[in-house]
């Protein structure tokens, strides 16, 4: 479903990834995992057209990806949850998930969000509240919300439990599960909290300078002594 | 007491219609216009030479100096505040060069000045002053402008994808919203808005080379101090400085009102971070928590 090829990107003229071959296929829960500044965040970026690629291929749906502008990307069914949550804090709930709602082309019916109010309750509460008044963990669901509500084939979770309490972690970790089971949607997940990527990953990638290092099993990820290496543990 | 509001509501006015173009482009892409002013002067130009020269219905010059202003807009656009989004010192500079440009053009054209537009509508009688009935309908088209602006805003699918481009471009962006095109759409509004106000002014003001610069003064004043949010910033920025500016005038003369707003927007500069519409956010926020 979505390839790189040697796929090099920084910022500036300054490379941070350095040749990352990855693929993830239709329907898979794969989680990157690597200490604190070895490229994540970057290739989560690149890969949705944030940072441009200095070479290399990004192949989506058998069509090279490249040159697209990010709202082409999501235009194609690429649905990305950023680090730090980023919702709109002026927006209300409600205008957050009609800003992710736009590519489905349901109308912004409030109706159309029942499904989404499924999966997160509070949301159906908070609707009109602004939401950078909300917690970390709400903002993280809302996050992950507006993006459910474009119907994307594929959704980039970048972290989504920074700053997020350990209840709510576990929460994320159930609907993550639940999105890919129930909607059928492919997640790439970059993630630094264990329990969570060991609960959800189907496989995974491990990352160090700029390059994949380490094809990881689901018997990998669940080996805590195997796979801490990889990780600020 | 009259001749205060009246002078309070000409200065809003004033402040209003030179701010709310150039809030709106800072808002949203991020650029400081400094050329805003000299839109202004197409405007006022377009106005003159169709009204004052070829005696076109005043009506019909306004529309037409807002289309041509937003054709400008989107010329200044591709060949300039392209390059120039989200990097307001540099669009700062760039901007006021071609000001400065644009400026000496429209000194070309127009020499010692464009031809004269008549001030329609005449005068007033309230009391036992009378007061320029076409100053009055400046002043309305200001307030219907800020409440239809506010619908555009706030009510409609651009205003939604323009405010959200505003808080978080790349993630509006990662969204499925093509933010160039947000741009060149905020872009031709502002122009438009630059057109007008410069067209409104016009009948009352001699239209030379130096016509839009009359303008920039409050027109930067009131968007740095209205902040980031370019409706509720500008409305208030326009309020809180045209009453000082309106009150000193009145008392001691036109240039010590000037001076006095200028050193009340480096008060509030100092005092509120964020201005205005940081205030307000600050005040909504903490009325949510309790």
């Amino acid at each position: 479903m979505l390839k790189t090829k040697n796929l090099v990107s920084g910022y500036g003229k300054v490379p941070i990834l350095h040749g990352v071959d990855f693929e993830i296929n239709e329907g898979e829960i794969v989680s990157i995992i690597g200490r604190n500044g070895v490229g994540k965040s970057t290739f989560m970026k690149t890969i949705i057209g944030l940072n441009s690629s200095m070479s290399g291929e990004i192949e989506y749906s058998g069509e090279i990806i490249n040159k697209k502008k990010p709202f082409e990307r999501a235009w194609l069914g690429m649905g990305y949850v950023p680090q730090g949550h980023m919702v709109f804090p002026n927006l209300t709930v409600l205008e957050n998930l009609e800003m992710g709602e736009q590519i489905s082309k349901n109308g912004s019916s409030e109706s159309n969000y029942d499904f989404i109010y499924e999966y997160f309750p509070i949301l159906r509460e908070r609707r009109t509240q602004k939401a950078g008044t909300m917690s970390g963990g709400q903002q993280a669901m809302l996050s992950i919300a507006r993006v459910l509500t474009g119907n994307p084939k594929i959704i980039l979770l970048d972290e989504p439990t920074e700053g997020v309490q350990p209840n709510i972690v576990d929460a994320i970790g159930e609907i993550i599960l639940k999105i890919n089971k129930e909607l059928g949607i492919t997640i790439l997940l970059v993630e630094q909290h264990l329990g969570l990527i060991q609960s959800v990953s189907q496989r995974g990638f491990a990352m160090d300078k700029g390059v994949i290092v380490e094809r990881l099993s689901r018997e990998q990820i669940h080996d805590y002594e195997y796979i801490k290496k990889f990780l600020a543990i | 007491m009259l001749q205060m509001i009246y002078n309070f509501l000409e200065s809003f006015a004033y402040i209003s219609l030179a701010a709310l173009g150039m809030s709106i482009i800072y808002g949203i892409t991020g650029i400081t216009n400094m050329a805003q002013g000299e839109l202004m002067l197409i405007g006022a130009m377009v106005v003159s030479y169709m009204c004052g020269m070829a005696r076109v219905p005043f009506i019909v010059g306004i529309i037409a100096a807002m289309a041509i202003t937003a054709i400008a807009g989107i010329i200044l656009d591709r060949l300039v505040l392209t390059r120039l989004y989200s990097r307001s010192e540099d669009s700062l500079v760039c901007t006021y060069g071609v000001s400065i440009a644009l400026m000496q053009v429209g000194t070309i054209i127009t020499g010692t000045g464009a031809p004269a537009t008549k001030s329609p509508f005449g005068t007033v009688l309230i009391g036992s002053r009378s007061y320029s009935a076409y100053k009055f309908i400046i002043i309305a088209v200001a307030l219907i402008l800020f409440g239809v602006l506010y619908m555009v805003f706030n009510k409609s699918r651009f205003g939604l994808h323009a405010r959200a481009t505003m808080e978080r471009r790349e993630i509006a962006a990662s969204l499925g919203i093509n933010v160039n095109k947000m741009n060149i759409l905020v872009i031709v509004l502002a122009s438009a808005l630059g057109g007008l106000a410069g067209a409104l002014y016009a009948p009352t003001m001699s239209v030379t080379g130096t016509y839009g610069s009359n303008f920039l003064t409050h027109a930067f004043v009131a968007m740095i101090i209205g902040g980031a949010n370019p409706l509720v910033g500008t409305f208030i920025a326009a309020l809180v400085l045209a009453v000082v500016e309106s009150v000193l005038s009145l008392y001691f003369g036109a240039f010590i009102g000037r001076i006095g707003m200028l050193l009340v927007a480096i008060l509030i500069i100092r005092m509120i971070p964020g201005g205005f519409s940081g205030m307000v956010e600050r005040a909504m926020v903490k009325s949510r928590k309790r």
